[in-house]
């Protein structure tokens, strides 16, 4: 048996915390009966009572635990933490927007492909991006993962030799990241 | 044993009994020093619809089942309902010996409080999802990952573009049954296919809710859990799972 995914079940990614909620209630529709006259019972499954800012938080956290076994041990739990903080009632200013999947999404995809050991500082600027930063005395990375599901860097680069290299990249695939940063030997930041 | 990458997405103990509880008294097993570590409780509302085509009118109902805690890292859940009381581990999924010590350090004491002599059901569900690298847009063959697959009626054209089943059926325990489900689902990242293996063991008997029956209904329930887990498995696919821990 060969089959290609076409991401059609469940219909959208495993909602975050209640994977198993969702296969259930997949299944339950199909069990209904499509002629009858009454659809009795079209019960979602239960959901919390949360803000928008604590919803998303869940997603983000949820997001970043669904990828956990592709990244270090305690990576998840750290970066969960952090965005735990990040996204505190009390520190978030209201005029923000909210973190975007695409975004985190993009994130997470660099933190697998470079296979990042060291946790980054993260951070928002706003607009719904993540910020993403290592830095490892006069070497400097920052990423700043947009809404538009792509990435752009800066960086400062210190060799033995020379004086330190800076440079820029305009937005691109997260995919690229590793041959983009290839030439500036990024175990330095990478490797913690 | 465990793997070191296993593919958890998430580890759920589910325990039922049959008096339904006030959400008063839920609340009040929240303010319980077990639950400290978490969060403020949530509501948990559940939101039905119906709809009567003749007359054209549309109705809904909305309803609090119990209460919802996390975790401020969002690693565990615990869904407190009327009749359920629900421990919810996300992945990363460290070893059964946590997780079954977390879940019942926090059963414990919901039991004495609510007064909850026996379990009418106790779910043991570990939802697994394989996530396989490819880059071949022509797709997997399964039969290399999985054990079981499908035996349509005839050959036809082309491959399987999406599948989904589910089985319900007793283990060789009396009074433990369990639903299996295999299915494809979306991937995490570019390049990866993956394959949804959810197992859920169940008990279809009334279990004591404390004692030695409980402890040794949980120890055959892992037991079965781990067995159809590896049954469903080739080699192959545990070569993804980063190998094992001893």
């Amino acid at each position: 048996m060969t089959f290609v995914d076409t991401m059609n079940f469940p219909r959208s990614p495993l909602m975050p915390g209640r994977a198993f909620d969702r296969i259930d209630g997949f299944f339950n529709r199909l069990e209904r009966s499509v002629g009858s006259q009454y659809l009795d019972e079209e019960t979602d499954p239960a959901t919390a009572a949360r803000s928008p800012l604590e919803e998303r938080l869940r997603f983000v956290q949820d997001a970043i635990s669904d990828v956990s076994m592709h990244l270090p041990s305690g990576f998840a739990h750290g970066l969960n933490r952090q965005f735990a903080n990040l996204m505190d009632e009390d520190a978030w200013e209201s005029s923000d927007e909210l973190i975007s999947s695409n975004a985190l999404s993009a994130f997470l995809v660099a933190l697998v492909l470079t296979k990042a050991r060291k946790r980054p500082g993260i951070g928002t600027n706003g607009i719904g991006s993540v910020t993403a930063a290592w830095t490892e005395g006069p070497n400097r990375l920052t990423i700043e993962f947009l809404p538009s599901g792509k990435a752009s860097l800066v960086l400062t680069r210190a060799f033995e030799t020379d004086e330190p290299e800076r440079a820029a990249f305009a937005p691109m695939r997260p995919d690229r990241l590793c041959a983009v940063l290839a030439p500036f030997e990024p175990e330095v930041w990478f490797d913690g | 044993m465990r793997y070191k990458k296993a593919p958890i997405l998430e580890a759920v103990l589910a325990f039922s009994w049959s008096s339904e509880k006030s959400l008063d008294e839920l609340k009040e097993v929240l303010s319980l020093p077990a639950f400290e570590r978490f969060d403020e409780p949530k509501p948990r509302i559940q939101v039905g619809a119906s709809i009567d085509v003749d007359q054209g009118q549309f109705s809904h109902q909305q309803k609090q089942l119990g209460f919802e805690v996390a975790l401020r890292n969002g690693s565990e859940i615990v869904f407190l309902e009327q009749r359920q009381f629900v421990f919810v581990q996300r992945a990363p999924y460290d070893r059964w010996a946590y997780f079954s010590e977390q879940a019942t350090s926090l059963v414990d004491p919901v039991i004495k409080l609510l007064e909850v002599d026996a379990f009418e059901r106790i779910g043991l569900r570990f939802v697994n999802r394989i996530d396989i690298p490819s880059r071949d847009s022509n797709g997997i063959n399964t039969d290399d990952y999985v054990t079981f697959n499908f035996n349509g009626p005839r050959e036809d054209r082309g491959i399987i573009e999406e599948f989904q089943m589910r089985v319900v059926k007793p283990t060789e325990k009396a009074g433990i049954h369990y639903a299996l489900v295999l299915a494809t689902t979306a991937p995490p990242m570019p390049d990866y296919v993956s394959i949804l293996l959810d197992i859920d063991v169940f008990t279809k008997k009334v279990v004591p809710s404390s004692g030695i029956e409980l402890t040794d209904t949980l120890d055959e329930m892992r037991i079965q859990k781990n067995h159809i887990f590896e049954e469903c498995l080739t080699n192959k696919a545990r070569e993804l799972f980063g190998g094992v821990e001893k």
